[in-house]
């Protein structure tokens, strides 16, 4: 991508937002009325693509959705939106119904429950070209056809037929944004359209997008939390938190002279693929950098646990009387080694197996061959009663704080649990004493310890969550994810928990995450998986600085860099397709079907790992 | 190229057939056990009650009685007994009626059943008419009076037992306003039928309403009905086009346990409207011990609903693309 700031014409903008105000009144008298937006106003240029960026809570959204009418009806707005001499803000839903999805549309975040899965995708897109156009079913169809066509999908007329089920998740954003293109919208909104999807997919969309954007002309207000992605295709930026504009710029003087501290923290909180930061990672609202805790001093001893080609597999779906089970391979054999005090981390996209691996290792699902050793042990040969014991020493961290928190109990016991479990003789008063203590260590009060999960924050959730797993003193914790559902501001304080836990506890830590970026700044060394395999191991600055399997090089590539002008002057290597189903393998590299360099070879033969420069590679050609 | 496509298009429909044809195959193999086992449990449950067919006030001279339980093979054990019923079945006859001497069962079933089917079926009709179209818009209207007053009709209407309402209905209609009939089949018009399909379609009209309104209502939450809005689509498209399939889901799956509420609440109808249909049969068949009558309607209707129960399936499939046969 490129930097493009064609001059526009700013006397008359395509919209114009002013005084824009969202809010809930409190359904009860001691209820408090809710501000979701406060008096935000804006412009957007016809062709221009306006980001606005913020956490959770911001009012990014509901700005998005009080322009296309779609609050529910508790909402309160204040304001006015001109859109063509119209204020989109008091039109009634038949005035209305005129501009959206013909003059406006809007693309959603989950493309899987924003298509309707009960009608096929030429129907979807066809109801809409009827109603705006008038046309029949059959003109609507072959418009259709040829908008599947613009936005890249392979045998669009068949596509029509099909039902969003049968497509990959990158598919069935594409047919999203054709849906929303049909009729030449003059404005389109995307709200977070590439947060579901897999970062080598988010690159193909945002590519995309970016194209379109020329050939039709279309502005864009681009709804999302990533600053990579605004860093690439925006040309001004609006940041916002709790409901009011921060700063309002172009991309350049936000991302280099922004005059808002939070923003600038808000930038500074965000872990980059390009560079090594050594140091914690600032967090917002605390300016103040505090002592490093530089990956390199964080010492690696010897090696604590060795899994040797681990396999894990599920049966998918129940055997017929006329059909065999079918197996998922989850894990195809994968080995690995740990030191105390490492961090291993480990990356790759939905499917590749990296969450069934962590659960293999702690054996916490059915191992179906290879053998997991932990300080010696082989876990696999253990009784029922020995491995609840060698259970104290492994723990798992998972994605969804809240969801992993018993909602019934006190935050006092759920720390405990492990206690209960593995000291079932300690006193009820020493138990409290130490849940104290851990507590204060997470930076959560102490006060809190009678208090109910639903009343915290997620990123206090997390910390809750990462208590429990700490307080028995494990020796080797799995996180799984543990700060992909955090907004940027509150991953940076999890990740600087981490990281100085580690360094005072000595542990051994496996960090799973799609986000390659956090994955550098916390790992000693990385590993990516594709299809349940191993494609390359190596320490984190070899594989990042120079990757050699084809894949690891795809998927660095299509990171978005938070910072506009790296971002616009990459080169890229785009990947085709989505990752196959793990169900249906291909034959011999099962990277082979996106792979720029597959040859006969790579689909004949199944690569082992061989070492290449200073990685380890499951690749033919590397 | 473009003939590939074609050819994987045309190798994916064949794969689509056969999936269906393996499915009914499948199906049509589950039933038998399901089959046996009712068949089974009707004949040892009417052996076990007691008196037999020829139990009446007279006394019957005792060798009259074994020559026709002979005669009836009823002198045989048991388990010969339903080896030569299910030798019958399988040939698709149910044997002769005890009561109705001139009758096979076969021929009272083809007498009784297309009249209770049409009362069943406009029922059923009535039901899913009414039901839905209340139910939409008890959700379209959510928390309003409409909702509420329907809601709480339907509350009523599934609280009410039929044999209540029945009778209540013939006072009200047929007795003090005289607009309709109070029973029989009169000249076989549709006007006769009137009292006795809204007596049996009432508490499933209730129940299928209350039904379609919360999955309504769930339905109309998701994030694709809010796609449907940003594409500018009227309220009512949004609910023919994209609601109303979803929203159906459930009541397919109703479908099976209504036409069996369908089928028991008739045999009480037919009795008081005194329709002669396959109900009343089985009603007269119990009461008289007539074994292979009762045997015969049972393990008719248990094809039926079997059957039926594999079209709602196929229904189920059409409305969700994702169930796999
Ligand atoms: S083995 Fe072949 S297909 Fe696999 S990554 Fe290497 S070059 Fe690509």
């Amino acid at each position: 991508m490129s930097v493009q700031m064609a001059a526009r014409p700013n006397d008359d903008p395509l919209l114009r937002v002013e005084g824009l105000s969202v809010s809930y009144p409190g359904g009860q008298p001691d209820q408090q009325t809710i501000h979701a937006v406060r008096n935000l106003s804006f412009v957007i240029a016809a062709g221009e693509t306006l980001g606005i960026v913020g956490e959770s809570g911001s009012g990014k959204t509901q700005s998005a959705l009080s322009l296309m009418g779609l609050l529910p009806e508790t909402a309160l707005k204040a304001g006015s939106a001109i859109f063509a001499g119209r204020d989109l803000l008091s039109l009634d839903d038949g005035k209305l119904n005129q501009i959206r999805g013909s003059a406006i549309s809007m693309i959603f975040q989950d493309p899987m429950t924003s298509l309707n899965p009960h009608i096929a995708i030429g129907r979807q897109m066809s109801r809409v070209l009827e109603r705006h156009q008038g046309m029949s079913r059959r003109t609507a169809l072959k418009v259709a056809a040829e908008m599947l066509d613009a936005v890249r999908v392979p045998d669009a007329a068949d596509r029509l037929r099909q039902y969003p089920h049968e497509l990959s998740g990158g598919m069935r954003q594409r047919i999203m944004i054709a849906t929303a293109l049909l009729c030449k919208p003059q404005l389109l909104i995307a709200d977070e359209p590439t947060t579901a999807l897999d970062v080598t997919v988010q690159a193909q969309i945002l590519t995309l997008m970016h194209d379109l954007q020329h050939e039709l002309g279309t502005a864009i207000l681009l709804i999302t939390h990533d600053m990579g992605v605004v860093a690439g295709l925006c040309d001004r930026v609006l940041v916002m938190r709790d409901g009011q504009m921060r700063e309002c710029g172009s991309v350049n003087k936000v991302f280099y002279e922004s005059q808002d501290n939070y923003t600038r923290e808000l930038l500074a909180a965000v872990p980059r693929l390009d560079e090594v930061q050594p140091r914690r990672l600032a967090v917002v609202g605390d300016s103040e950098a505090e002592a490093t805790a530089d990956i390199d001093s964080r010492p690696v001893g010897d090696t604590m646990l060795t899994v040797d080609k681990l396999e894990v597999r599920f049966s998918a779906g129940r055997p017929g009387p006329f059909r065999p089970v079918q197996f998922l391979h989850a894990v195809a054999g994968v080995s690995l080694e740990l030191g105390r005090g490492e961090t291993l981390g480990i990356v790759g996209e939905s499917g590749c197996g990296k969450s069934s691996l962590a659960r293999g290792v702690l054996q916490l699902v059915d191992v179906h061959a290879g053998r997991v050793t932990l300080l010696g042990e082989e876990l696999g040969m253990l009784d029922k009663q020995r491995l609840k014991q060698r259970r104290r020493q492994m723990q798992i961290i998972f994605q969804d704080p809240l969801a992993s928190l018993d909602p019934r109990m006190t935050i006092a016991d759920i720390v405990a649990e492990p206690l209960h479990t593995f000291f079932p003789t300690m006193s009820r008063t020493r138990q409290l004493v130490k849940v104290k203590a851990i507590l204060e260590r997470m930076g959560l009060e102490a006060g809190y310890m009678n208090r109910y999960p639903h009343e915290f924050s997620g990123g206090q959730c997390q910390r809750i969550g990462i208590a429990r797993a700490l307080i028995a003193e494990p020796e080797l914790v799995i996180c799984d994810e543990p700060v992909s559902a955090l907004d940027v501001s509150v991953q940076a304080q999890i990740v600087n928990l981490l990281m100085d836990l580690q360094q005072d506890m000595g542990l051994a830590l496996i960090f799973i995450a799609h986000d390659l970026a956090v994955v550098r700044h916390i790992s000693h060394r990385v590993m990516v998986m594709y299809l349940g395999r191993i494609a390359e191991v190596a320490d984190r600055d070899a594989l990042y600085n120079s990757p050699r399997h084809p894949y690891t090089q795809a998927l660095i590539s299509a990171v978005p860099i938070p910072d506009p002008r790296v971002e616009r002057n990459r080169d890229r290597t785009l990947l085709a397709g989505d990752v196959p189903s793990p169900l249906e393998p291909p034959s011999g590299c099962a990277f082979r079907t996106r792979c720029p360099l597959a040859d006969a070879r790579c689909a004949a033969e199944t690569p082992g790992l061989r070492t290449a420069g200073e990685s380890l590679v499951a690749c033919h050609h590397a | 190229m473009d003939g590939g496509a074609a050819r994987l298009d045309a190798h994916a429909h064949t794969a689509q057939n056969r999936t269906m044809l393996s499915f009914a195959f499948r199906r049509f193999l589950s039933a038998i056990p399901t089959l046996l086992i009712l068949i089974a449990l009707a004949f040892a449950l009417i052996r076990v009650a007691p008196g037999g067919p020829f139990d009446t006030e007279k006394q019957i001279p005792p060798e009259i009685e074994a020559r026709l339980n002979e005669a009836y093979h009823l002198d045989e054990p048991l388990y010969q007994q339903f080896g030569r019923y299910l030798t019958g079945l399988a040939q698709g006859d149910f044997g002769p009626s005890f009561q109705y001497k001139d009758f096979t069962v076969t021929e009272l079933i083809a007498a009784g059943f297309p009249v209770s089917l049409k009362l069943g079926g406009l029922a059923m009709l009535l039901a899913l008419l009414v039901g839905i179209s209340v139910g939409t818009l008890a959700a379209l209207r959510q928390n309003s009076r409409t909702d509420h007053v329907a809601m709480a009709a339907a509350m009523t209407g599934i609280s009410i037992p039929n044999f209540v309402l029945a009778p209540l209905l013939v006072l009200l209609f047929a007795v003090t306003l005289r607009w309709l009939p109070a029973g029989g089949l009169g000249d076989g018009s549709l006007i006769n039928l009137v009292l006795p399909v809204i007596s049996l379609a009432l508490p499933q009209i209730a129940y299928i309403a209350r039904l379609t309104r919360g999955s309504m209502i769930e339905v109309l939450r998701s994030d694709f009905i809010r796609t449907a809005r940003a594409q500018g689509l009227p309220g009512r498209e949004i609910i023919l086009g994209h609601a109303l399939k979803p929203a159906m889901l459930p009541i397919v799956s109703y479908l099976g346990p209504a036409t069996a509420g369908i089928i028991t609440g008739s045999v009480v109808i037919e009795q008081i409207f005194g329709v002669p249909g396959l109900g009343r049969y089985f009603v007269q068949g119990a009461l008289n011990r007539d074994y292979t009558l009762v045997m015969g309607v049972v393990v008719f209707y248990g094809v039926l609903i079997i059957m039926f129960n594999f079209l709602v399936d196929l229904a189920y499939r059409w409305l969700d693309p994702r169930v796999k046969l």
